[in-house]
């Protein structure tokens, strides 16, 4: 028998300090365990031409250390404390976030407002080379000693016009991490590390009023700092349709193809999500169907919607079985998704689609970690933090109607960027790997 | 009164954590159902728990156990795979089938709406797999594409040659995949075999973590109770053969950015006396950010994105063992350190700092460990896999805090010999070859 899903709430209240900080509060007793999220609303897309991976770079720098934080000592206290920790950077924010057992809350409070009220006086050019060295050894670790690393990027750099925001990857291009410099460091901070420029999100074990106590205490002396000018209009994509050979060390091809979509923001975020679903998001999904089962020209099949700020991307990524080629693969993969226009999405693919986006976002809410990091998404790129709330209905709320209307204008081919990753010697004209420009 | 930022706060007291501990029942076939009733939100995680996994394959049958788990989905009750696909995506059911070496867990993720089909399709994969012969033949040939394309991936090639250098032809000598060689000699016949010995409602137990409906027996005993099962005369290795060392191995990898660095040797088996100063040696020698190998390799020297220890405990003794990929450039200097950070634990004791990190970061983090459905049910399973009691986690501080600085030198000086262990390097010989042979003698490998 099944029964429809309950509804599900977190409720949570959103605050300000007088400095701009915005706070979210969530308490959620269950567990003796709270997290704490910081989201700057900074990222990759925000670096300047030639200083690609900086903003990333910069992430790695909070971790050494603040004016009353010794070098290492965020990630020793955190983990002796039982917690656990991590940043991010992406194209549209930065974050920094810890769980720890919740009588612990004050510790990593400290820790954050320290860092963003007083983290220049610590930086040193000595961090600053060693951080740059790890990070490029990031680079060559997850992208270039790896197969099919390289092929994102390649796609970025071709979807986008020169200069555009979304052009290049958050890891940035080896030899502008080189040209980092502590000048850069304090700029950087100035310009976007302010708490007007933040989001901080406690979810757990608290109560409102007492934590919000304590956030005061620890961030309500951090100055102001002026919130930065964004540019008013991201444009889109060069619009047109691409395809790249792109040579690496695979022995068989990969295909990558990325579509326009609507973005995070859009109402039809949720629309998109779930026509990467019906494409392949399950083993009964049309292209792994069609592909691995039946044609049997792909070894594996995936599809999903990246959630940013200014504009949308729809990924279709098919790894080739042996002795097929990409020519051949691409065709097949072709021949699939133009089929949703005559053969829309039926009532069966949408409902088990809506299911499984449901169950995810439970599997997401489910720790406090995932539910702060899902609040400071929504607060910061949609500026609307309910949207957790709202989004388990929106998904359950998609028809059908809705993914044919959709599906028709982004899975178009004169929309897309195409890139074949190819072993070396079937390649005709190798692609040199994308560089910065001016 | 302003606030003193010049050192850490200091922690209230910590809230009590309840360790969940399931309710168990044994149905007359004897599955035993262990659940935990957690009705936080409307979801539940479920896993079968077997004693069925890659423990028992020798070399010429390696991969066996993996190859049952990929194919158990892909039909069974007279349902083909694409029904089945159909019916657990419509259902927004994620099942995912797992293989380690002591154990196969068929896991299941649903929304608490659709618990009771998706148990119905939990028991038809795990009791009647039909083993369709078509099926058999595309799940074996994809493996084997997959075994074939990891040899691009540096790090996949690292841990397949480790394991061979470790433990020769012992079951834990290759990856739970297999390798080429005896996945392609797999047929029909094996699966079927390896489900009707090693499948039994005797040895099996159903976990359950979640939104569960108060009749959540009467659903398993509907889908379970026709279960009917051999004994299992299987028994698991216990001990490991003693395989000499191999020195240095280098696996060359033309054009390598970075090198793929292991040091390793056999460690020590689930349950053994000395696992909570095993445990808190590693945390102090790898296993957290602050760790030696990682401050060293990454924090001072910038070489690595990450340097790490690992001890895998196993039914019978698992591997200890050091990682890193560095920048080619340092290779040879990058062994060096590590085994000099390996002596160094040998020579001297640690820290009382370090011995407060280690202990705090592996029994303070309790609460974090039992914080969601998906989490207590893994725990659940761990300890159905490992016999381990309900009170295992309640005492644990007890046993990590009984740790001495002595006893960390002394396991290490026994257990972590640089003589002993074996140094395995993937990357690129033409520049990397002349500083290995610097440390000592080097002998080539293949890719496997």
């Amino acid at each position: 028998m099944t029964t429809p899903t309950r509804a599900i709430q977190f409720p949570f209240e959103t605050r300000q300090l007088d400095n701009g900080l915005r706070v979210i509060l969530q308490p959620d007793r269950s567990s003796p365990v709270v997290a704490v999220h910081v989201m700057y609303h900074v990222g990759s897309k925000n670096e300047r031409p030639g200083g690609t991976g900086f903003a990333h770079l910069f992430e790695h720098l909070l971790f050494q250390g603040s004016e009353h934080v010794g070098e290492a000592e965020h990630f020793r206290l955190i983990q002796e404390a039982g917690g656990t920790l991590n940043g991010s950077t992406w194209f549209d924010r930065t974050n920094y976030f810890e769980t720890v057992p919740s009588h612990q809350l004050d510790l990593a409070l400290w820790l954050e407002a320290d860092r963003m009220g007083w983290f220049l006086p610590s930086i040193t050019q000595a961090k600053l080379d060693n951080q740059r060295d790890v990070v490029k050894n990031e680079r060559r670790q997850s992208y270039e000693n790896r197969p099919y690393g390289l092929a994102t990027e390649t796609v970025l750099h071709h979807a986008f016009p020169a200069g555009h925001p979304y052009r290049h990857p958050t890891i940035g291009y080896m030899e502008d991490i080189d040209r980092a410099n502590l000048e850069d460091v304090r700029r950087f901070f100035r310009t976007w590390y302010c708490p007007g420029n933040a989001v901080l999100v406690l979810c757990g074990d608290f109560e409102v009023e007492d934590a919000m106590r304590r956030v005061n205490r620890f961030f309500g002396e951090i100055s102001w700092g002026d919130v930065p000018v964004r540019p008013a209009e991201v444009p889109p994509s060069d619009g047109g349709s691409q395809l790249v050979r792109l040579e690496d060390g695979v022995s068989v091809p990969r295909v990558y193809m990325m579509y326009d979509a609507p973005s995070f923001r859009s109402a039809e975020y949720e629309t998109s999500a779930l026509i990467a679903s019906v494409l392949a998001g399950g083993r009964s999904s049309r292209l792994y169907q069609e592909l691995v089962y039946e044609q049997r020209i792909a070894a594996d099949v995936h599809a999903y919607v990246w959630p940013l700020e200014d504009v949308g991307m729809l990924w279709v990524v098919a790894t080739a079985r042996p002795g097929v080629d990409a020519e051949s693969l691409r065709k097949g993969l072709d021949e699939t998704i133009s089929r949703f226009a005559d053969h829309p999405a039926g009532d069966d693919e949408v409902s088990g689609a809506r299911r499984r986006a449901r169950r995810q976002l439970l599997l997401q809410f489910e720790s406090v970690g995932g539910r702060a990091s899902a609040l400071a998404h929504a607060a910061v790129l949609r500026g609307e933090p309910e949207y957790v709330n709202a989004s388990f209905d929106r998904y359950g709320a998609v028809e059908p109607a809705d993914l044919r209307a959709l599906a028709t204008r982004v899975l178009a081919e004169e929309r897309r960027t195409v890139v074949e990753v190819v072993p070396p010697e079937s390649s005709q004209a190798s692609e040199p790997p994308p560089g910065t420009d001016p | 009164m302003s606030l003193d930022r010049s050192r850490p706060p200091e922690a209230g007291p910590a809230r009590p954590l309840s360790i969940p501990r399931p309710d168990r029942h044994r149905l007359p076939n004897g599955l035993t159902v262990a659940a935990v009733r957690r009705p936080r939100l409307p979801e539940a995680t479920l896993a079968l728990v077997l004693p069925a996994g890659a423990d028992s394959m020798g070399p010429e049958r390696a991969g066996l156990a993996s190859l049952v788990a990929k194919v158990l989905p892909e039909g069974s009750s007279g349902k083909t795979s694409r029904e089945m696909a159909t019916m657990l995506d419509g259902l927004g059911v994620h099942l995912g089938v797992t293989v380690g070496y002591d154990s196969m867990m068929l896991r299941l993720h649903t929304l608490s709406g659709q618990l009771e089909p998706a148990l119905g399709v939990l028991a038809s994969v795990a009791l009647a797999p039909d083993f369709l012969p078509d099926e058999v033949d595309r799940c074996r040939d994809e493996r084997l594409d997959a075994i074939r394309r990891m040899r691009d991936e540096p790090a996949e090639v690292a841990a397949d040659v480790m394991a061979q250098l470790l433990y020769g032809d012992h079951p834990y000598g290759r990856l739970t995949r297999g390798r080429e060689g005896s996945v392609e000699r797999l047929d029909r016949a094996d699966l079927v075999e390896f489900h009707a010995r090693r499948f039994s409602p005797r040895v099996a137990t159903l976990v359950a973590c979640g939104d569960l409906p108060d009749d959540f027996n009467d659903l398993v005993t509907a889908c379970f109770g026709g279960w009917r099962g051999v004994e299992v005369d299987h028994r698991p290795p216990d001990t490991v053969p003693d395989v000499a060392s191999p020195g240095i191995v280098l696996v060359d990898r033309p054009g390598s950015g970075q090198s793929e660095i292991r040091i390793g040797g056999i460690g020590l088996n689930r349950g053994d006396p000395d696992e909570p100063a095993a445990r808190v040696t590693n945390a102090i020698l790898g296993g957290l950010f602050n760790s030696r190998l990682n401050m060293n390799l990454r924090e001072d020297k910038g070489w690595t994105y990450g340097a790490r220890s690992a001890l895998s405990l196993r039914r019978a003794r698992g591997p200890w063992s050091l990682r890193a990929a560095v920048e080619t450039a340092v290779t040879g200097a990058a062994v060096r350190e590590m085994l000099q950070e390996v002596q160094a634990m040998r020579e001297s004791l640690p820290s009382d700092g370090e011995m407060l990190t280690a202990a705090g970061a592996l029994t303070r983090s309790l609460p974090l460990r039992f914080e969601t459905n998906s989490q207590v049910a893994g725990t659940i399973a761990e300890q159905v896999i490992y016999g381990l009691p309900d009170d295992y986690w309640s005492t644990f501080p007890g046993r990590i805090g009984g740790v001495s600085r002595d006893s960390v030198r002394d396991i290490a000086a026994r257990m972590l010999d640089p003589e002993g262990l074996a140094v395995l390097v993937v990357g690129d010989a033409d520049v990397v070859l002349p500083d290995l042979e610097n440390l000592g003698p080097v002998t080539l490998g293949d890719v496997p």
